[in-house]
């Protein structure tokens, strides 16, 4: 009977020292582009950026544009824990659902072109196949898709899902799969009479853009990473990127990270269009810099981005692909990302002209003590910068 | 499939008290058998990624007592061990009360519940801001209170002798408290094993 137990013993103690690991590799490298260094707010907002790093966030940037002060940012904290790698404004960050902007741009422009009618049914665009997953598919339009009032189900709310992907970090799910996830589930409310954020809306407008243009990865590089010159920006294809920053999880919400990079990539690359963007801070601003200036899209399409679906309150909260905020009393439009293991937010504010992106390399979809201090930041750097 | 299972395992209880026979468990049921268990463990949720139960071995050890004279009651208390290099390693210390009426001769059906902890460890290497610096953490992982509930088919072959009395069990343990917005985590065991009751004979 000693011998039993010491044997299970001897197992316990070995499970803590497992060779497994989910790095990948994170390069140095530095920003070359020109930043102004006499930002009014740089020494502020880096003291306050400073103080919360040392709070157990591994990484963090924040860029800024204003006409009147040009383009500044500012990273702290590591790219990798592991080597030391500092984290710089040239590290690609996961901008996570800050790429449903981008799909909802695309669905926009493909309606610009005249191949998709936004407020028809999407059983008119999506194939046969995925439509059998979907409850009351029919009564669903394509702007209820991108403003989430169609009722779909999220899959991300799916205990099962959650559980799957913790247990298979690596595996690739396909659409059918993630459509899997809410197949048998009621449709939640009538389209149209209530806002719920659901991801699924963005995956199946994913697959609508699929049907009408054959690809819609493709898309999103042909009509808008290559016509802006984002060349720092990538949709799916992140995996080998050696910019590309790890990824960390506070999974037991105890303020002790682990590096979760290769279940971030591959959770990233089979996403499909509510998430999957990878790119530098000032691609990022770039990109919402020329959407707002009607470099990409029609001034009509733009007003209907930002024709808002209100809250249960009553206040105004998502447009098509944009999510109305408020600040510090300040009224912004953009977007916010959550995932696994990095988190990020991309806003312009009207009223000051002020574009802001800001990103870390800790996932927030687990809450925590870190996580925490993170939104914390995050709502003091606004507030730094959102007023004199 | 999960409505199938939980169908089959009632009907195979009913089937036990429609049918349950005489038996000479009496006579020679011995506490504190020793149950050595071959275990398979998946992050899963119930009767979900089966296939995952067929990976991620780990080995228990355990012991009953008898509740009552008739011994289709029993508790049991259990310590394991799994291996599971995508989800975390861990161990799981529970005691459960068992009931496990006899369907027919020595097949007997088992549903059992009760209480325990587990200690989950991270599967990579972590780390923790000490002082401004990032210190090594180890795969320090976190405990974890745990509900297992279980479903097992056996078979008892009495004897006065030295007697192995082989089972096989599906366990659902929802662990608390794995993370603040996860406050409930659900895992499964598929157990393989045998319950070894020892000679009365010196």
């Amino acid at each position: 009977m000693k011998f039993l137990i010491g044997i299970l013993v001897f197992f316990m103690l070995l499970s803590g020292c497992s060779k497994y690991t989910q790095e990948t590799n994170t390069i140095q490298c530095s920003f070359s582009g020109s930043i102004n260094n006499s930002y009014s707010k740089k020494d502020t907002i880096e003291k306050l950026m400073h103080n919360y790093m040392q709070q157990g966030i591994p990484g963090l940037v924040i860029a800024i544009y204003t006409p009147s002060s040009g383009y500044w940012g500012s990273a702290m904290g590591f790219a990798k824990i592991e080597t030391q790698t500092p984290m710089e404004l040239c590290h690609l960050q996961y901008l996570q659902s800050i790429s449903k902007t981008y799909l909802a741009t695309l669905i926009l422009k493909l309606h610009e072109e005249g191949k998709i009618n936004l407020d028809d049914p999407i059983t008119k665009y999506l194939p046969e196949k995925f439509i059998k997953y979907i409850d009351n598919a029919n009564t669903m339009s394509v702007r209820n898709l991108l403003n989430h009032t169609s009722g779909m189900p999220d899959y991300l709310e799916s205990p099962s899902y959650i559980t799957f992907v913790l247990q298979h970090p690596y595996h690739f799910f396909t659409s059918d799969e993630f459509l899997s996830y809410i197949e048998n589930k009621k449709q939640q409310f009538t389209p149209g009479s209530k806002f719920e954020y659901s991801n699924t809306n963005y995956h199946v407008l994913a697959l609508i853009a699929d049907s009408l243009g054959g690809n819609h990865d493709d898309l999103i590089r042909q009509k808008i990473l290559s016509p802006l010159g984002l060349y720092n920006s990538f949709y799916r294809n992140i995996k080998g990127n050696h910019n590309l920053v790890n990824s960390y999880m506070d999974r037991f919400s105890t303020g002790i990270v682990e590096n979760v990079s290769q279940l971030q990539q591959e959770s990233i690359s089979c996403a499909k269009g509510d998430d999957g963007i990878i790119a530098t801070p000032f691609d990022a601003i770039n990109f919402l810099k020329s959407l707002m200036e009607g470099n990409i899209l029609s001034d009509s399409s733009l007003a209907q981005m930002k024709t808002w679906v209100n809250d249960e309150h009553g206040n105004p909260i998502y447009g098509l692909g944009l999510y109305h905020v408020m600040f510090s009393g300040i009224e912004g439009y953009g977007h916010g990302g959550a995932g696994a293991g990095a988190a990020s937010g991309l806003y312009y504010f009207p009223e000051k002209n002020i574009y802001v992106f800001l990103g870390t390399n800790i996932g927030t979809l687990v809450d925590g003590p870190i996580v925490e201090k993170v939104i914390e930041l995050k709502l003091k750097v606004l507030d730094l910068i959102l007023h004199d | 499939m999960m409505w199938r299972l939980i169908a089959w395992f009632f009907f195979v209880v009913l089937l036990s008290k429609a049918t349950e026979a005489q038996n000479n468990s009496s006579k020679t049921y011995r506490n504190f058998p020793i149950i050595l268990s071959l275990q398979f463990h998946s992050l899963s949720f119930p009767f979900k990624d089966l296939k995952t139960n067929f990976k991620n071995a780990g080995f228990g050890l355990g012991t009953e007592i008898a509740l009552g004279s008739k011994h289709s009651w029993a508790q049991q208390f259990q310590l394991l061990w799994y291996r599971n290099k995508q989800a975390g390693n861990g161990f799981i210390v529970y005691t459960q009360s068992s009931w496990r009426p006899t369907i027919v001769s020595n097949i007997y059906t088992e549903l059992k519940t009760g209480f325990g902890l587990t200690y989950n460890y991270r599967p990579v290497a972590s780390f923790q801001q000490i002082n401004g610096n990032w210190e090594s953490a180890g795969h320090r992982g976190k405990w974890l209170f745990t509900v297992p509930v279980g479903i097992s088919l056996g078979y008892n072959k009495y004897s006065d002798h030295t007697y192995m009395a082989p089972f096989v069990t599906y366990q659902i343990l929802a662990n608390a408290n794995y993370a603040k917005s996860v406050p409930v985590i659900t895992n499964s065991l598929l157990q393989i094993g045998t319950r070894i009751h020892l000679s009365n004979h010196k």
